[in-house]
């Protein structure tokens, strides 16, 4: 046990400061290649031998050389199942399936050739592990300058929500900003017709869709609007909220005095309601100058009591 | 009593107003742009006075129940759209606003009528959930009667 401690206290650190050297050299990122190289050698200290007990046998069983370090390499990041190629860490296949207390045998040692294949195999998998740890520590800015895969490509900062769509982040000139959700916009794409810019899904006939009941005007645009075409508006409205001429003013809507920001486009006759606590971005309606004067001796209250 | 458009003080209006904008003014504490407000606000209003007997015969249908709440709602707020777009034309066009009439006093109507085209743009926007957001159904008709029986005694008194 004493001995068995010694040699993987020392193979363990070894391996933490040879892949550490490894992955700073690769990636130059300090503190991820630390916790890479950490986690590797954690996780790989707990599959050779789920216990104690068994790694004593395994070392009673088998006392090569090498060994200990091939049996890190095998249960860093996969299953023996799945292990399919060669180089170190892999095992021959020679029918013994490898049932030697986890520890493999090596009938050789590796080339260079071999060494930079099997790196370059670690790489891969341990981009996906970066993946996994960045997730945490990811800054705001980091998830916004993904782009929707395969979608369309926005003017404004950006988060992915539970379904993977972006709810755009649009500033301020008061550094404030509005969040245009997706969803939300699709539920009122028939605003559509206020943006020249946007294009409509063959066959929709705006007045028709304005036509229809509200829950089955919700459950027809949910269902034949194209993401692509809800971006454009999400886009489209995000610009008309950082229009130079965009005045913002706290205001109210609806009966029960929903706190929020009236944003008004002065050039469009554009109005827009954004919740206070959220900063969802509600609706977006035209007001005539006869509207927007009665909002403005309102208290800029858009819907106010009946 | 019907007066013309005073065209030289619109225009002198506009230009104050863009350079209040180009001061980033807040627009809404300025006389000038109130008043600038407001003169637009007298062209809409002439339009939609001038068609209203079309709008009072579309809530008569929706109060008679020939045809639904939805219907009347998206109805409604098209014909607003329209009257705005035709508005929004006349006050580009200095020539046609200058001969362009106006009824003076259109004050009890203007409110009557923006508070069916608010009801009607509210529940059309958010639905029947009485969230805070929406208007439930009854309430929108109750609403809808309450406000025409007091523009029909208006137009009446006209």
């Amino acid at each position: 046990m004493k001995k068995y401690l010694l040699r993987f206290g020392l193979v363990g650190a070894l391996t933490f400061l040879g892949l550490f050297i490894y992955f700073y050299k690769t990636s130059g990122k300090f503190r991820q290649s630390i916790i890479t190289a950490f986690v590797i050698v954690f996780f790989s200290s707990q599959q050779p031998a789920h216990s104690a007990g068994e790694a004593d046998a395994a070392f009673t069983q088998q006392n090569q050389p090498h060994q200990s370090r091939s049996s890190h390499r095998s249960g860093f990041f996969s299953g023996r199942s799945s292990n399919d190629g060669s180089g170190p860490g892999k095992p021959n296949d020679d029918g013994s399936d490898g049932d030697d207390g986890g520890i493999p045998k090596y009938p050789k040692t590796e080339s260079i050739e071999e060494t930079e294949s099997h790196l370059s195999t670690i790489d891969e998998q341990i981009n996906e592990l970066e993946e996994v740890t960045d997730s945490d520590s990811e800054t705001e800015e980091d998830q916004c300058q993904i782009k929707p895969p395969g979608k369309f490509e926005v003017d404004f900062d950006f988060e992915l929500d539970e379904n993977g769509n972006p709810t755009l982040i649009i500033p301020m000139k008061d550094g404030s900003i509005r969040r245009i959700e997706f969803d939300q916009t699709r539920d009122k794409w028939y605003h559509e017709d206020r943006f020249p810019n946007i294009s409509a899904p063959d066959g929709f006939d705006n007045q028709a869709v304005r036509d229809l009941k509200y829950l089955d005007r919700l459950a027809y645009l949910r269902e034949n609007i194209p993401d692509k075409n809800v971006m454009e508006l999400q886009n489209e409205i995000g610009k008309s909220l950082s229009h130079p001429k965009i005045i913002s003013v706290p205001g109210f809507l609806g009966k029960y005095k929903i706190e929020g920001t009236v944003d008004i486009n002065m050039q469009s006759g554009l109005v827009s309601f954004t919740d206070g606590v959220t900063n969802k971005h509600r609706t977006i309606v035209k007001m005539s100058p006869e509207r927007i004067q009665k909002l403005a001796k309102d208290g800029f209250h858009i819907f106010p009591d009946k | 009593m019907v007066n013309k458009s005073n065209v030289s003080r619109y225009r002198e209006l506009l230009k104050k107003k863009d350079i209040l904008e180009e001061q980033n003014k807040f627009l809404f504490d300025d006389p000038d742009y109130l008043e600038l407000l407001s003169y637009q606000a007298t062209v809409y209003r002439q339009i939609y006075f001038s068609r209203k007997s079309d709008y009072c015969s579309l809530i008569k249908k929706y109060l008679n129940t020939t045809i639904p709440s939805h219907k009347f709602r998206a109805r409604f707020l098209e014909m607003v759209k329209q009257d705005d777009e035709k508005a929004e034309k006349i006050l580009q066009d200095f020539k046609q606003l200058s001969s362009f009439s106006i009824d003076v006093n259109l004050d009890g109507f203007s409110s009557l009528f923006g508070r069916i085209s608010n009801n009607c743009l509210q529940a059309f926007e958010f639905g029947p959930k009485n969230d805070g957001y929406g208007i439930p159904e009854d309430e929108f008709r109750n609403s809808i009667e309450e406000i025409y029986f007091q523009l029909e005694n208006y137009l009446n008194e006209e």
